[in-house]
């Protein structure tokens, strides 16, 4: 295993690092992994990477459910619910069947812009958590910084990989991260916890890896027929 | 002084011998000692299914025209949510795999795939696949959490209006 001086980290350098950060680590992983990040300029850039998207992420989480002025908006979306009804009658609840908790997933978050070995490389993480997602919803996921975009082999990783984390009660699948060498489209079931998920190759991967991808990674949530992502090149 | 300065010194030595020794004996008892829970095994359950009749969208929950062999009627409801019209099964392949030890299948196109399972507690799996194609390009490179029992699908585009399929499910041996 190349330790020091490289330029790029191994896969399983980069599978160390990331059982590090979850504290999955061995005590003799642990002293490989601490020695990595000391002597290693890329491991120390790719365990801050990770470490800037699990915080980001958090702080994400946090501040949807924490938001103060959530209360607020109800209120006002109650008060114009009650002037609406005194010129437009009161509003029946829709007659369709209650989302099940099944179907109430979350996508969020990373991807990575950059190549792998000649190869256009994209990473994404899905999460499954009780919000339904709108039809059509473009859920951004990936928070790159210059380091992701100039770093072929790096990519973000939102911290869940204890198992601990992981069994979320309710959830059926989630995913730590994900990358391909073309765009990737997840595919939800709607009836149930599952998703495909699908890979569109790259017919010019080799040709596009030294270069890298400069857009950012988008995933379009459409129920019923799953989702879509719109291809790295032309995301907004 | 001068000998007491230099038994000094060589006792340390000793100490520090002693401790690099003792660190070799009991460096591989650390490691056995994580390695106990990993002998535990999963079974993984590989299936590889050729999609024809590419469509321009997926078909309706009861699609006549999509055709899926009665050995996938376990995934009928999620094959259906993708854009081909035959779903035929290529090869089955079951494997008992050590807790976070690597193991490589080879997919009956030439493409590879690879796994190391992390853990498998309360029915829940988690593990690192890697897919990677003839050329060894990652098709699809993840550490994914899911249910044992449940499959797992992960599809690609394979020549034309064909796609490669695989179902990949955990279990307990």
């Amino acid at each position: 295993m190349r330790e020091s001086g490289s330029k790029e980290l191994s896969e399983q350098q980069e599978l160390l690092l990331s059982s590090y950060l979850d504290n999955e680590c061995s005590f003799i992983s642990r002293l490989r992994a601490e020695r990595l990040i000391k002597r290693n300029e890329t491991a120390k850039l790719f365990v801050q990477n990770l470490k800037n998207t699990s915080d980001t992420y958090r702080s994400l989480f946090s501040e949807s459910t924490q938001s103060p002025d959530l209360w607020d908006k109800i209120s006002q979306r109650i008060d114009a619910e009650a002037r609406a009804a005194l010129y437009l009658g009161q509003r029946k609840p829709p007659t369709e069947t209650h989302e099940k908790p099944s179907v109430a997933h979350f996508f969020s978050k990373q991807a990575l812009v950059g190549g792998l070995s000649g190869a256009a490389v994209a990473a994404c993480v899905l999460l499954f958590i009780s919000r339904p997602t709108k039809p059509g919803e473009i859920i951004p996921v990936y928070t790159g910084g210059p380091v992701a975009a100039h770093n072929p082999s790096a990519f973000h990783q939102a911290s869940l990989g204890s198992p601990q984390q992981a069994a979320v009660a309710g959830s059926s699948m989630e995913v730590d991260w994900m990358r391909s060498n073309g765009s990737l489209k997840i595919i939800q079931n709607p009836s149930n916890n599952s998703a495909i998920f699908w890979v569109r190759k790259r017919p010019s991967a080799r040709a596009l890896g030294s270069q890298g991808i400069q857009a950012t990674p988008t995933i379009r949530a459409l129920h019923e027929e799953g989702l879509d992502v719109t291809p790295l090149g032309t995301a907004k | 002084m001068k000998c007491c300065a230099r038994s000094g010194v060589t006792s340390i030595k000793r100490i520090v011998a002693f401790c690099a020794f003792a660190a070799l004996c009991f460096a591989p008892l650390v490691g056995s000692a994580d390695e106990s829970c990993e002998n535990a095994k999963i079974k993984v359950v590989v299936r590889t299914i050729q999609a024809t009749g590419a469509r321009q969208s997926a078909a309706t929950d009861q699609a006549p025209t999509t055709s899926v062999e009665e050995s996938l009627s376990d995934l009928k409801p999620q094959l259906l949510l993708l854009p081909f019209s035959t779903f035929h099964l290529i090869s089955l392949k079951e494997e008992e795999i050590s807790l976070k030890k690597k193991e490589s299948f080879r997919l009956p196109n030439g493409q590879t795939l690879t796994f190391r399972p992390m853990y498998m507690e309360k029915e829940r799996v988690g593990m690192w696949l890697s897919w990677k194609d003839t050329d060894g390009s990652d098709i699809l490179n993840t550490r994914i959490h899911f249910d044992a029992d449940d499959s797992v699908l992960t599809g690609t585009d394979y020549h034309e209006n064909e796609g490669r399929i695989l179902a990949i499910r955990a279990v307990k041996p």
